[in-house]
């Protein structure tokens, strides 16, 4: 007769299985995710002179030089929205998308005495960067509220669908961070590509000018970069930009999912060698 | 009903490869898409061999072939030199890296103490890093919480709890994450060499908080260290290591001595043998106290009384020999009949000798008795028992060094006042 077991039974062995991402470690300590957001959120502000001040001082200072360049210079058509408002509403998200991604890439090379030293599921390191990228976000709306004011923009109900655009952009930063995060701790090349990544992906995206600017046979093509979705979208629900872009949408959170599905099985298969390799 | 098992490991393997993709800086994208194209040219001139084992002598086993169970409550010791596989084993079972081959069942939470003070950060403050290092080590907030000022006071940091921790000694540092550490309470815990750091007082606080901790709530330890006093303390089995094997497990006592005569040889120096016996004496039995053990927990200023009950075969003139070791095998005393001028003529039969240590008082730690039979004139041994006895002490705050002198304090007299006369 077998006892019942008292105590929850870990087995260590040598493989898993190819499909599992090991969600229950990651749910049982979930808590770390609070823990090390907070750890970076506050070690920043504490080391830091301008403290709150970094978060605004970039998508602000984009959005001027975007103003000058694109508006002033080279005429881009803002589709009748004033150029800072229309540049600033994309830059939100992106500004959010960039620094995670870059974050959570470097995340596990940064925590890499942690990794060496104790267990926890290695996945809570990127999306906890992403997590405190958040942070950030939430303050580069005040600059928003700021402008919005400023040329009388109206808040509709549309601003409901902030919640599920940021989540979009969330998995697709979290998609591409356990994709680079785990690269990054066999291959330390993958840091210095992140920068290029992000700079190609910004043109990629319609945040400095209109996608109506491409012929309509490449939309859904281009669509296939998720964040084309998020700052339309962005865009649809606080400027009041039409038509909604529902297609790119579908297909941008579809290519997210599966970016993300693809990213954590990738990081699951890489995760248990990361102590040795690191 | 038996105990329960907390760990059960079978053949537990660990293989690292040696050279490319191993090391700090982890291995560059140019290194891997230069080895796959030398590999794809090598393959395509048919110069590879199909069979050959490309890992070669460039992968070592850093653990192998472990076999090892660990009852409930227990603690087991684990020595060995560097590189011997304790790590290693401690980072599997906390599942830090994964075996090679074989498997390991754990029962119950498993928390693990590589280091102290690991994700402590220098900008975050006392309190900040007690609830960090709390949660990277397993805890949960309330729990942490219900334990800060136990924690806080086992540190003795509470005035600079709201400062930050660069502006610590590197003592505070240190006993703040010993103090965070002691206080996980996880079913099974794994500790490596942490105790190699922080003073002897504060080495001891820590060990009597894991004694505690184990005894009042049955939980299991396992427990790296190069301190052989400490291990012998608190072990109730040790296991030792040696190049990546599990070399030899049981009684702290005989594991112990085993591994410090190995490490003797090692270092060239002749150590006597184990025990010892002859054609002319045959040691039967240790009694300690009247019992035939090899173990005793000792008290306060404890009686010791000794005794080999032995067989003589032939009659021989004797003397007896007994030597007393501190922790670490440190040479304490060593005492003979022969050198206070008795010796014994014995006759054929079962024979009874011994010695008594009155009141003995002891530093806390393991300590060694070795008693021989001698010949006569002292240079040739008839039969020895090495140890003979393991004595655990228990800590004893009345005198300091490794053991109380017999002594008599001469108390202040006044022998002529200088006190002026008013």
């Amino acid at each position: 007769m077998t006892e019942p077991e008292l105590f929850r039974v870990t087995v260590v062995r040598p493989r898993r299985g190819l499909l599992d991402i090991g969600l229950g470690p990651l749910v049982e300590y979930r808590h770390l995710v609070a823990f090390f957001a907070w750890r970076d959120i506050s070690v920043r502000y504490k080391q830091t002179f301008l403290g709150v001040l970094w978060a605004l001082l970039q998508p602000v200072a984009t959005m001027v030089i975007f103003t000058i360049v694109f508006s002033k210079a080279a005429k881009i058509d803002s589709q009748g929205v004033p150029y800072p408002l229309f540049s600033y509403a994309a830059l939100i998200p992106w500004t959010f998308f960039a620094t995670s991604l870059d974050k959570a890439s470097n995340s596990l090379v940064g925590n890499a005495n942690l990794i060496q030293k104790v267990y926890f599921p290695r996945m809570i390191s990127p999306i906890s960067s992403v997590v405190s990228g958040l942070f950030d976000f939430a303050i580069t709306f005040l600059v928003l509220v700021l402008l919005m004011l400023y040329y009388g923009t109206p808040l509709t109900w549309r601003i409901v669908f902030l919640l599920p655009l940021t989540a979009l952009a969330f998995v697709t930063a979290l998609a591409v961070g356990l994709w680079l995060s785990a690269l990054n701790v066999r291959f330390r090349d993958v840091r210095y590509t992140i920068p290029f990544l992000t700079q190609i992906w910004l043109l990629a995206t319609p945040v400095a000018y209109p996608s109506t600017l491409l012929d309509e046979r490449w939309r859904v093509a281009y669509a296939l970069n998720p964040m084309v979705g998020v700052v339309e979208g962005f865009r649809w629900s606080l400027l009041g930009l039409e038509p909604a872009p529902s297609a790119s949408l579908a297909v941008s959170a579809v290519v997210a999912v599966i970016a993300l599905l693809s990213g954590a099985l990738f990081f699951a298969r890489l995760e248990r060698s990361f102590a040795d390799l690191i | 009903m038996s105990r329960a098992v907390a760990i059960e490991a079978e053949g537990l393997g660990k293989r690292y490869e040696l050279g490319r993709r191993r090391g700090a800086s982890g291995g560059s994208l140019r290194e891997a898409l230069t080895e796959g194209a030398r590999e794809a040219l090598r393959a395509f001139r048919g110069t590879l061999s199909p069979k050959r084992d490309r890992r070669g002598p460039s992968a070592i086993w850093a653990l192998k072939d472990v076999d090892l169970t660990v009852q409930r409550g227990e603690v087991l010791g684990i020595i060995g030199h560097n590189g011997a596989g304790k790590s290693t084993l401690l980072k599997i079972l906390s599942r830090i890296t994964t075996p090679t081959a074989g498997r390991a069942r754990i029962h119950g939470r498993v928390g693990s103490l590589l280091e102290v003070g690991t994700g402590f950060h220098r900008e975050l403050t006392g309190r900040e890093n007690i609830y960090l290092n709390g949660a990277i080590l397993g805890m949960t907030r309330s729990e942490i919480a219900a334990k800060f000022d136990e924690i806080v006071d086992f540190a003795g940091v509470e005035e600079f709890v709201d400062t930050p921790i660069k502006r610590y000694s590197s003592g505070m540092g240190l006993r703040l994450g010993f103090a965070v550490a002691a206080h996980i309470e996880p079913e099974v815990l794994l500790v490596d060499e942490v105790l190699a750091v922080g003073d002897l007082e504060f080495q001891r606080k820590c060990l009597g908080q894991m004694q505690r901790v184990t005894r009042e709530g049955g939980r299991t330890i396992l427990f790296v260290s190069h301190n052989l006093y400490a291990i012998q303390s608190i072990s109730d089995r040790v296991a030792w290591f040696h190049q990546g094997r599990l070399h030899r497990l049981g009684d702290p006592g005989k594991v112990i001595a085993a591994y410090r005569r190995a490490a003797d040889d090692d270092d060239g120096t002749h150590r006597e043998a184990e025990d010892l016996d002859s054609a002319e004496v045959q040691i039967d039995s240790v009694l300690v106290n009247g019992v035939a053990t090899r173990y005793l927990h000792l008290d306060h200023r404890q009686d010791l009384r000794l005794e080999l009950s032995f067989t003589v075969r032939k009659s021989v003139d004797i003397s007896l020999g007994a030597s007393l070791h501190g922790p670490g095998g440190v040479y304490l005393s060593g005492l003979s009949t022969m050198l206070e001028g008795r010796t014994y003529q014995l006759e054929p039969g079962h024979h009874r000798a011994g010695v008594v240590f009155p009141g003995l008082a002891l530093a806390a730690g393991a300590f060694t008795v070795n008693l021989t039979i001698m010949s006569g004139t002292g240079n040739h041994f008839y039969a020895r028992r090495v140890p003979a006895i393991t004595i655990a002490s228990e800590i004893l705050p009345t005198f300091d060094g490794l053991l109380e002198v017999q002594h008599d304090w001469i108390e202040p007299r006044l022998e002529a006042s200088t006190r002026p006369p008013r």
